[in-house]
């Protein structure tokens, strides 16, 4: 067969039907795309704003927060001294299957959930109102609390939340062991928080959204921001404002009623109470206040981190489209530092690469490959590796040309 | 036929249509979201049609839209009136696509399994129960095949030979020059054929 006969099989047998096929939007799924575009970019300008502002609350507002985070901690370390009971070590949570979770040591706790009484509610134990690492609700039941001034959390029970020690300052790490929980994080103060679940790592920047632990899975929805999501097999996902993920399939999904109307009721309730989670004396949410709980599953400090390294990733793309090359460039050559012998640190290089190529340094380019394992480690990468090679020789050079790099990675 | 008819009826001309675009943009890039908005509505099924067309009717069409948009709003203040709107619009279309294919083939992305629903709306209203099914198979296999080519020679591929663009216009879109563009479609072509071939084969077999 000639190229002629070749190519009018190929324009009769696949562009002539694809051609006839007519991917359009109806006005149903109009108005769903347009509202999850306007939620984005509802998203995007509070964060500009936020960015604007430089920090969350006035200073007046800070230093009162200071002062009630130290008589707190202070409260706390009060209630472990002179309680008259030594502490029994909570049972052991069972680990629903296949969790992703692992919690490293933790002691002392980063951080302390200090519970949140709901403005009506009847008196609380006392002991209900001291911050601790866990927080724990029953069947039916719902508690509330505040993670500094960054988080505030509902959990709906039956299930039990716990902090864990974070990677990094500034980080927050929970997991989650059953029950749903919802979460509206602000970020303004730099770090990130993630949630550990039954099988189901979610990463955060600033967002509400819910966790809801399923037998041996996760769901995810995300009411504002975005999320990104990893399961078991390392496979993530970004879930984005109006959409849900679950663990057990991988996909992503409009957000339930029941969840968005839990959302919905989450951010409510705290809508009149934005900086002053604890300031009743009383509550009737049945908080456990646990000690520090041993681990009860292995960490997964690599998938932690590799996850981190996809949302730089996808930052550094975003950069790219953007045309803002420098800082594209510091994080692509923050992956590759971070992931030199993994696939992430191969396609950085290779980014990088192209970079140096678009600006014309081809010496540049070539120092960037020469960083690259030959041959790469990840096959999918060879084709692209061996057209930057090509086109990185220097001026001259045989096949240096982009067309004859192009035909000669062909085939 | 009054006169007034026949204007209504008619579409606005390409140059009207742009410069409506690059209103809208200066409003936008002033910070008039009802502007963006009406920006994306006018692009919407441009941007959802050429996004099928590339990646295939996967279930995350929706959120790479919404993530083009966005990408749009945070590039508008940089965005200089150099190209028009549209084909600015369209880089960005292609650029997540290809990111998109890049990911699914290095296994980065979801698995994405094709539901009957979506290969549904690619078919135009009036066939029959029994053709919608064949159609809807046809749909899948082509779809199918495409996932033989990498994303850069399967994005040239489908804005050449299936959309019938012109070779520098493609070029432009994907900001390669027009022989390399030229090149990736008979790369294409050829690995098309080779994988009809091999589907014939299984099939006589």
């Amino acid at each position: 067969m000639n190229a002629r006969d070749r190519d009018a099989r190929v324009e009769a047998e696949i562009a002539a039907p694809l051609r006839e096929a007519s991917p359009a939007v109806d006005d149903l799924h109009r108005a769903r795309l347009t509202s999850a575009i306007e939620a984005a970019l509802d998203s995007e300008d509070e964060d500009r704003r936020t960015r604007r502002r430089g920090a969350p609350y006035s200073p007046r507002s800070r230093r009162r927060w200071q002062i009630v985070a130290v008589g707190a901690v202070a409260a706390a370390a009060l209630w472990v001294v002179l309680r008259p009971h030594a502490q029994r070590p909570p049972a052991p949570m069972s680990t629903p299957g296949g969790a992703v979770a692992g919690a490293p040591p933790v002691s002392p706790p980063p951080a302390l959930l200090r519970p949140y009484q709901e403005p009506g509610r009847g008196a609380p134990a006392a002991e209900a109102l001291v911050p601790s690492t866990s927080l724990v609700a029953l069947r039916g039941e719902r508690a509330r609390a505040t993670i500094g001034t960054r988080v505030r959390l509902t959990l709906l029970g039956a299930g039990r939340v716990s902090v864990l020690a974070a990677a990094r300052d500034g980080d927050i790490e929970l997991a989650l062991d059953g029950g749903r929980l919802l979460v509206d994080y602000h970020s303004e103060e730099g770090g990130t928080l993630r949630v550990r679940s039954p099988g189901a790592i979610t990463t955060v920047v600033g967002t509400l959204f819910a966790v809801e632990a399923m037998g041996s899975g996760s769901r995810v929805a995300v009411a504002r921001g975005r999320v990104r999501t990893e399961d078991l097999s390392g496979g993530s996902a970004q879930v984005s404002a109006g959409r849900g993920w679950t663990s057990a399939d991988g996909r992503s999904a409009p957000i339930p009623d029941d969840l968005a109307a839990a959302l919905a009721e989450h951010a409510a309730g705290w809508a009149h109470e934005p900086t002053e989670p604890d300031r009743s004396a009383h509550g009737s949410s049945p908080i456990d206040v646990a000690a520090p709980r041993e681990p009860v599953r292995q960490p997964a400090a690599d998938r932690a981190s590799r996850a981190d390294l996809d949302v730089l990733y996808a930052r550094a793309e975003a950069a790219m489209r953007e045309r803002s090359l420098g800082e594209a460039r510091r994080a692509l050559e923050t992956i590759a530092t971070r992931d030199p012998r993994g696939p992430l640190g191969e396609a950085a290089l290779l980014d990088l690469a192209r970079l140096a190529l678009a600006d014309g340094d081809r010496a540049e380019a070539r120092r960037v490959l020469a960083r690259l394992p030959s041959p790469v480690r990840d096959p999918a990468l060879a084709e692209t590796a061996a057209h930057l090679r090509c086109r990185a020789r220097p001026p001259g050079a045989q096949g240096s040309d982009d067309k004859d790099c192009d035909v000669s990675t062909a085939r | 036929m009054t006169r007034a008819s026949t204007v209504s009826l008619r579409r606005p001309s390409p140059a009207a249509e742009a410069a409506e675009d690059e209103r809208l943009v200066a409003a936008a890039a002033g910070g008039d979201r009802r502007a963006f908005a009406d920006l994306y509505r006018r692009h919407l099924d441009s941007v959802y049609a050429r996004l099928t067309r590339v990646i295939g009717p996967g279930p995350d069409r929706d959120d790479l839209v919404q993530q083009i948009f966005l990408d749009v709003y945070r590039a508008l203040r940089r965005f200089r009136g150099e190209a028009r709107f549209s084909t600015f619009l369209h880089r960005i279309v292609l650029n997540v696509a290809a990111e998109h294919l890049d990911r699914r083939r290095r296994g980065m992305g979801r698995n994405e399994q094709v539901e009957a629903g979506q290969l549904e709306a690619l078919i135009a209203p009036g066939a029959s129960p029994e053709q919608r099914a064949r159609q809807r198979e046809e749909l899948r296999r082509l779809f199918a095949l495409l996932e033989h080519l990498s994303p850069k020679r399967r994005t040239a591929f489908v804005l050449v030979a299936v959309e019938c663009l012109p070779l520098d216009e493609a070029a432009s879109l994907l900001d390669a020059n027009p022989a390399a563009v030229k090149q990736r479609v008979l790369e294409a072509r050829r690995e098309l054929a080779v994988a009809l071939d091999r589907v014939a084969e299984v099939r006589s077999t």
